[in-house]
């Protein structure tokens, strides 16, 4: 998600370019360069989609379009499909923006006739561009200094670009839009896209997975005739009453009429429920335990509640960004108790250590998870409840974002649930049998079942008007016709190119607003997100750039991506992914350690060789890791992807596992922009010495010690207490044996076909 | 039946791993005797991925290997073999017998592409059978080569997959054992520079750059709109590099070797 790119374009709710039909044949067609953006077409969508990008990507060179990667990484799409890759540093990239368009102005290779007609406030970026608002022109030099690019690339780039019908591809975003003050680079690029007549064939911004996540329509021609509504419950993404004016439709999460009258058994369901009383962002969720209050700006709820009108659009919310919320809200509670389903605050968002704190803090009389598996947060729980996967239930699923054909289909249980399980919804159901009858009425909708759940749910999402019940039950796959015409569609922001006055994008004027109408009207003053988007040094929230005070003690960038063998903080125990030396590290004592890129030249300042074991750390703790030197990486940067799984050895300080969200930075995105901010920040990092080392695992040698998997990691074993247990011969560490006398957490083969 | 093969194009390897985790989802663990016993968890890779990024920041490249038995005609394995303990197929497909082999470690080592590996709990040396169990009951492909999902592997009949081998090589094909895992497309050496004005601070485009190989052999090209240069599918062996731009001095590299694919980094060019 672009995010803070709304402030250009409008483009509710997350800021991303929309309509995106048709894009990608426009794109096939008319488009001479891509430029990957902080994009890793082979990696993100594994997990969340498919190949298909990558797929595409192979397609777009046999068509003869450049692809051009700009990123500290050679990531795994640039190994594969990049033409040229621009490393630069993380989290820098508006400074390499702002001199691209100082290029352009200087050398007039923009598209002035478009910006005429098509922005507002453009004479307001040129002045900030050009110096004279701040006496510091953007030239390529200067930039050069922030982002590590060249002089003479960054011309050489604003030149080419200039020249050649270009479009912009993204992932989600990625790091590119979670760091310090993302919001700038995310508003510049669709500047920079505008000078050159956004919307003209050939000139996008793409993504590259979760196609359909906030449109009907898809990027490649195959899309449905119609996008099965499939009914989702999200309570917890509404306003609270009275915060949010009536007229902003916050009803995706209802039934429409269709639904009501094709599945009335879910009505009682989807009844309202009263909405919270309060609600603290997440980024900020530990700040306010500790501080035990907090303040910010915007973000009533996930603008993606709104339901969008029968073209397709959705309200502005823009300006809600600058309402002022506060916790805890006058006649409410502080926070008592948290009650947690999967967590992974610790190993996925801002400052995991502090999270810790909060989890741990007394203000909090009891933490209640709830999960799968014993693992990252659910370590600091007082209760847990274990949670069984989707593998052990029945559902009805849908795949409308991958670049396939759209389907709903159905998953039944491949076996039932182990042990005492249940899934996530039967956990609350438990629950509200203690609260009382009334509760569980409320709750099922009057007793619905699970397998009601799936039948009622596929009636409700218009498929059966194609596919009975039964015949999709006995098929277990509707897969959606495609849409005849879906190839005429006009693809991205071409009418708005065409015509501005007659396809206004969604912003107070109309046009993209190089200088933010609603920043000017409401927070003209904000250092940290002005009206026009600038470079910002260091502020009130961050102080994470290289030129900081802090650099004399941390002089690296640590960069975090979403990891390749994993999705999020989920799948970092699967022991085949784990044998690929780009997910785990074996290092000299036998531990699967986390990798952490490094440049040759930045580990031979410190000695460091491939495969040690490293340390990296700033005033927020230490995380430790094994050394994948590369030339892969710019130099003066460190890499380590989110969501490895925490094994704390000095809990809130010291982490094994290789959790880089342990340290990353506390505040988010910035003052007045709710974000989290967890890549391009300040670290240093060394090889672990042999007295560290041997400090560390005899002073903390119960934590050092617990047991883990040799091959899967940390596991169940290694954190249960009986005066019952063993030790283990193969390794002499006490643990539990289950029902079949195998350690717990170990692995014995289990064979299917024949016996062993 | 025809003999089959296997054609892997490296240029349209993305370095998913899927071969190799599809393999190990359908071996570990998994008991398809009389074809193969299960492979252990972890520790043995029937098909490995093995990358091969070359060259320095910024011109740097990477490749795939996915790298299993080569179902060898003149299999050193079968040579070494006891008692009949490997034997090849009708479709060429080369497989250990699991009750044969027992205890016949120095298999192992019979094989120099490091194909086979030791399971130490049941005493048995283990490799790719092809998936033959699989081809045996209906399948077209081996696993591997199902899951690929940009279709750099394939499988099938010598003739039917004629005009791909056409530009195929085997590894390492001095060891003589007729492997029949072809791959298209390894690339070659490469060699690249930027070339720039550092008093302007500008690319210098349509610079003309020459390389002489050891043999002799002359390459030209010019410089891009990046100031970028490259020299690819390139040979093993000592090379000279030579910038020449109207107004600049010539500047020359000498000593190179392209083995290691050199970067010659930003190349400054003074006026003269």
């Amino acid at each position: 998600m672009v995010l803070g790119a709304k402030h250009v374009w409008g483009m509710e709710p997350v800021g991303e370019m929309a309509p995106t039909a048709n894009l990608y044949p426009d794109i096939a067609k008319n488009t001479d360069l891509l430029l990957f953006w902080g994009c890793d077409p082979e990696t993100t969508p594994l997990g969340v989609v498919s190949h298909m990008p990558s797929r595409l990507c192979y397609w777009f060179t046999d068509l003869g379009i450049e692809s051009v990667y700009v990123c500290p990484d050679l990531n795994y799409g640039a190994a594969v499909h990049a033409d040229k890759w621009i490393p630069i540093l993380p989290n820098t990239d508006a400074a390499l923006q702002l001199a691209i368009a100082y290029i352009w102005l200087t050398e007039e290779s923009c598209d002035k006739e478009y910006i005429a007609t098509h922005t507002y406030g453009f004479d307001k970026f040129v002045a900030y561009v050009m110096g004279e608002e701040d006496g510091v022109p953007k030239t390529p030099r200067w930039a050069s200094e922030k982002c590590g690019v060249k002089p003479w690339t960054i011309k050489a780039l604003a030149r080419h670009w200039a020249k050649k019908t270009t479009s912009i591809l993204h992932g989600n975003g990625g790091c590119y839009i979670r760091g310090p003050y993302a919001t700038e680079p995310a508003r510049l690029e669709v500047m920079l896209l505008g000078m050159q007549g956004l919307g003209r064939p050939g000139v996008h911004q793409g993504k590259m997975i979760e196609w359909n996540m906030w449109v009907r329509d898809y990027p490649v021609p195959f899309h449905g005739e119609f996008v099965p509504k499939v009914p989702q419950i999200c309570d917890c993404l509404r306003a609270v009453d009275g915060d949010l004016p009536d007229d902003i439709d916050m009803r995706r999460y209802d039934l429409n009429d269709y639904q009501k009258e094709k599945a009335p058994e879910l009505v009682e369901l989807f009844q309202k429920l009263p909405a919270p009383k309060q609600f603290i962002p997440r980024c900020i969720v530990h700040r306010a335990i500790v501080e035990g209050h907090a303040e910010w700006y915007g973000l009533h709820c996930f603008s993606s509640s709104q339901q969008p009108d029968k073209n397709g659009n959705r309200k502005p919310t823009n300006i809600y960004q600058f309402d002022k919320i506060i916790y805890p809200r006058p006649g409410c509670s502080q926070v008592h108790m948290i009650w947690t389903d999967s967590p992974c605050n610790v190993t996925c968002w801002n400052n995991g250590n502090l999270f810790t704190e909060a989890y741990r803090d007394p203000s909090i009389e009891t933490v209640v998870a709830q999960h799968p598996w014993l693992e990252n947060d659910c370590y600091f729980a007082d209760l847990i409840l274990p949670v069984s996967t989707k593998h052990e239930m029945s559902d009805l699923c849908n795949d409308l974002s991958s670049g396939v054909f759209q389907s709903v289909y159905i998953t039944e249980p491949c076996c039932p649930p182990v042990g005492e399980s249940m899934t996530d919804f039967d956990v609350c159901v438990k629950i509200c049998e203690k609260l009382g009858p009334e509760y569980v009425r409320a709750y099922t909708g009057n007793g619905l079942t699970e397998e009601d759940r799936v039948r009622f749910f596929y009636a409700a999402s218009g498929c059966q008007d194609y596919m009975d019940w039964d015949e999709f039950y006995r098929r277990k796959i509707f897969v959606v016709p495609c849409k005849e015409n879906a190839q005429e569609i006009p693809a991205g922001l071409n009418g708005f190119w065409k015509d501005p006055k007659g396809n206004p994008l969604s912003t107070p004027t109309g046009l993209l607003e190089y200088s933010s109408t609603d920043i000017e009207r409401y927070m003209p003053d904000d250092p940290e997100r002005p009206p026009v988007p600038h470079w910002i040094e260091k502020s009130e929230s961050h102080d994470e750039r290289l030129s900081s005070d802090r650099a004399k003690k941390y002089p690296l960038l640590c960069m975090s991506n979403h990891g390749r063998w994993r999705m999020h903080a989920q799948c970092d125990d699967i022991i085949w992914n784990r044998e690929v030396e780009t997910m785990k590290i074996r290092a000299w004592d036998g531990y699967q350690y986390e990798p952490m890129w490094i440049n040759p030249v930045t580990a031979k300042e410190r000695g460091i060789r491939h495969h040690d074991i490293v340390k990296i750390f700033n005033e927020r703790g230490i995380v430790l890791c094994a050394a994948y030197v590369t030339e892969r990486l710019i130099p003066g940067v460190v890499y380590v992807d989110h969501g490895a799984r925490l094994d704390p050895i000095i809990p809130g300080w010291l982490d094994r596992g290789g959790c880089i969200n342990c340290i990353t930075p506390t505040s988010m995105t910035s003052k007045n922009s709710t974000g989290m901010a967890v890549s391009g920040f300040l670290v240093e990092c060394q090889k672990v010495t042999d007295e560290e080392y041997q400090e560390w695992s005899t002073k903390y040698a119960d934590a050092w010690n617990r047991k883990t998997d040799p091959n899967a990691g940390v596991c169940l074993a290694g954190w249960l207490v009986d005066e019952d247990m063993d030790e283990d011969p193969t390794d002499g560490v006490r643990c539990l044996k289950d029902k079949r006398g195998v350690w717990l957490g170990s692995r014995q083969p289990h064979v299917v076909g024949k016996e062993a | 039946m025809g003999k089959k093969v296997f054609v892997i194009d490296v240029a349209r390897c993305s370095g998913c791993h899927n071969c190799q985790l599809s393999c190990k989802d359908e071996h570990c663990e998994n008991d398809w005797r009389p074809y193969a016993a299960p492979q252990p968890p972890t520790g043995q890779f029937w098909c490995k991925v093995t990358d091969h990024p070359r060259g320095q920041i910024p011109k740097v490249k990477i490749h795939y290997l996915p790298v299993l038995c080569n179902h060898c005609d003149n299999a050193p394995c079968m040579q070494t073999a006891r008692d009949g303990a490997i034997y090849r197929r009708p479709d060429g497909l080369v497989v250990i017998d699991p009750a044969k082999a027992q205890g016949q470690r120095e298999l192992v080592d019979a094989c120099p592409y490091g194909a086979i590996f030791w399971n130490e709990e049941l005493a048995l040396p283990q490799k790719c059978t092809g998936c033959a169990h699989l081809l045996d009951h209906g399948s077209k492909v081996p696993r591997c080569v199902e899951a690929c999902p940009t279709e750099a592997l394939k499988f099938g009949d010598e003739e039917e997959l004629a005009e791909l081998l056409q530009d195929a090589v085997v590894l390492h094909p001095e060891y003589g054992t007729a492997p029949r895992v072809y791959y298209r497309n390894i690339p070659g050496c490469f060699l690249g520079g930027l070339v720039y004005d550092p008093k302007e601070e500008e690319v210098l485009i349509g610079a003309k750059v020459t390389l002489t190989l050891e043999d002799g052999t002359v390459q030209e090209t010019v410089t891009d709109d990046f100031g970028d240069f490259w020299f690819r599918e390139l040979p093993e062996c000592a090379a000279s590099v030579t910038i020449e731009a109207p107004g600049y001095c010539t500047r020359t590299f000498d000593g190179l070797d392209t083995r290691s694919c050199p970067n010659l980094g930003d190349i400054p060019m003074e006026r003269g």
